[in-house]
């Protein structure tokens, strides 16, 4: 048997495969309010840790001192990644414990973000080395998806006041859930991935 | 033969200039696509896989409600959508591991044997009646091997298949082959070129 007529056997057979599959599987209408259940969250954080490892193979160090933004380089940026990673995995296991949050984060003349509070810990970060904080987000990223795997569902779906305060009153607490953070998590991962990644595109384009 | 031919590229199209509704682009591709995230799923996950293949349609219609078209997304042959659920598939079915090694059996319920044995891969497939080459490949490649090999048959490139696997391209080939070779000489037939035996 050939390579191709090995692929074309599998292929008939994985196509058996899916119809045998869905004539015994019941009719489900796609998810209309797709619910985030604890294995789409566990895999949510896991695409967050392949995005990220993605971005990790090509020349950060290179590029670690160039301006992705007006005021964040490159290393600032992943700074604001790794931060926000330990952020979540904090809030998530201080949720669990039942422990109300003492702390506020305000957004203050912002409405996508806690600016101020941003500022003070990407200058905190800039003292590290780019290892440690690449290593951070991680570790962080892959501790808080333990902690979705260990939980039971009633744990990540308990309403909590988190610590955000979107309208900039530090009395003005989110309303959520732990699956709401580690929701929240990952599109915030995704956003700046997808960003990073087109910036290097564009600067490794420029320089070939 | 890839499983899933149709180009994806019209639909983005029509998708990113607003003359498809989300909804209903969301119904063409859970039509095209549904029965073939069950299959490899069903391969892995036993009779748990509707569960978990409703997992990854759920993730696929948020991420779908907020897609971002990009360029290598037009190219000819490209299949961003069926890369997504591919690579969901393989998140969702390391979640639902993770998560039942995690869960600690009742006590009036503790299994007699082990719960290795009683989980093996041959034991939770049993249910599923794949066919001789199908079936040949989920019981000799590892499972980064087959999940290779299925990414392949079902038309996904292989840059589309090192991004959804955290590969290097290179790599994508070099363990296709490795893994075409395993299942030929298991099926006692010759690589290309080779002598048949």
């Amino acid at each position: 048997m050939t390579e191709r007529a090995l692929l074309n056997r599998l292929g008939r057979e994985l196509d058996a495969l899916s119809t045998q599959l869905s004539a015994r599987a019941p009719r489900a209408a796609p998810p209309a309010t797709p619910p985030v259940s604890p294995l789409a969250l566990q895999a949510l954080l896991d695409e967050s840790l392949a995005l990220f490892a993605a971005l990790r193979r090509r020349s950060l160090r290179r590029h670690a001192r160039r301006f992705v933004t007006a005021r964040w380089t490159l290393a600032d940026m992943v700074g604001h990644l790794a931060t926000w990673a330990a952020e979540f995995r904090r809030q998530a296991e201080q949720a669990l414990r039942d422990e109300p949050f003492a702390e506020a984060i305000p957004f203050a003349l912002s409405v996508i973000g806690p600016n101020a509070w941003n500022e003070a810990r990407a200058a905190e970060q800039q003292r590290r080395p780019l290892a440690t904080v690449l290593a951070e987000f991680e570790r962080e990223t892959a501790a808080l998806r333990d902690l979705v795997a260990a939980l039971p569902a009633e744990s990540l779906y308990a309403p909590r006041e988190l610590p955000l305060a979107p309208s900039g009153d530090p009395d003005e607490r989110l309303r959520g859930n732990l699956a709401l953070i580690v929701a929240g998590k990952c599109d915030h991962d995704r956003y700046h991935l997808a960003r990073l990644s087109a910036w290097l595109d564009r600067i490794e384009e420029d320089e070939a | 033969m890839p499983t899933a031919e149709t180009d994806e590229a019209p639909l983005l199209r029509a998708r990113a200039r607003g003359e498809i509704p989300a909804d209903a682009g969301f119904d063409v591709l859970y039509s095209r696509y549904a029965p073939l995230v069950r299959a490899w799923l069903g391969l892995r996950a036993g009779s748990t896989f509707e569960d978990l293949a409703q997992d990854v349609w759920a993730l696929f219609h948020d991420r779908w409600q907020r897609w971002e078209v990009r360029p290598e997304m037009l190219q000819p042959g490209a299949r961003p959508v069926l890369s997504f659920l591919f690579q969901s598939a393989r998140f969702v079915l390391k979640a639902h591991r993770r998560r039942a090694a995690a869960a600690p059996a009742p006590l009036d319920t503790m299994p007699a044997e082990p719960p290795d044995a009683r989980e093996s891969p041959g034991r939770r497939h049993e249910a599923i009646d794949a066919g001789r080459c199908l079936a040949l490949a989920r019981r000799v490649l590892r499972e980064d091997e087959l999940d290779l090999l299925l990414a392949k048959v079902a038309g996904l490139s292989a840059r589309e298949i090192a991004v959804a696997m955290g590969l290097r391209e290179a790599q994508v080939d070099h363990r296709y082959r490795a893994a075409l070779r395993k299942l030929q000489s298991r099926l006692r037939v010759a690589p290309r070129g080779g002598r048949r035996d």
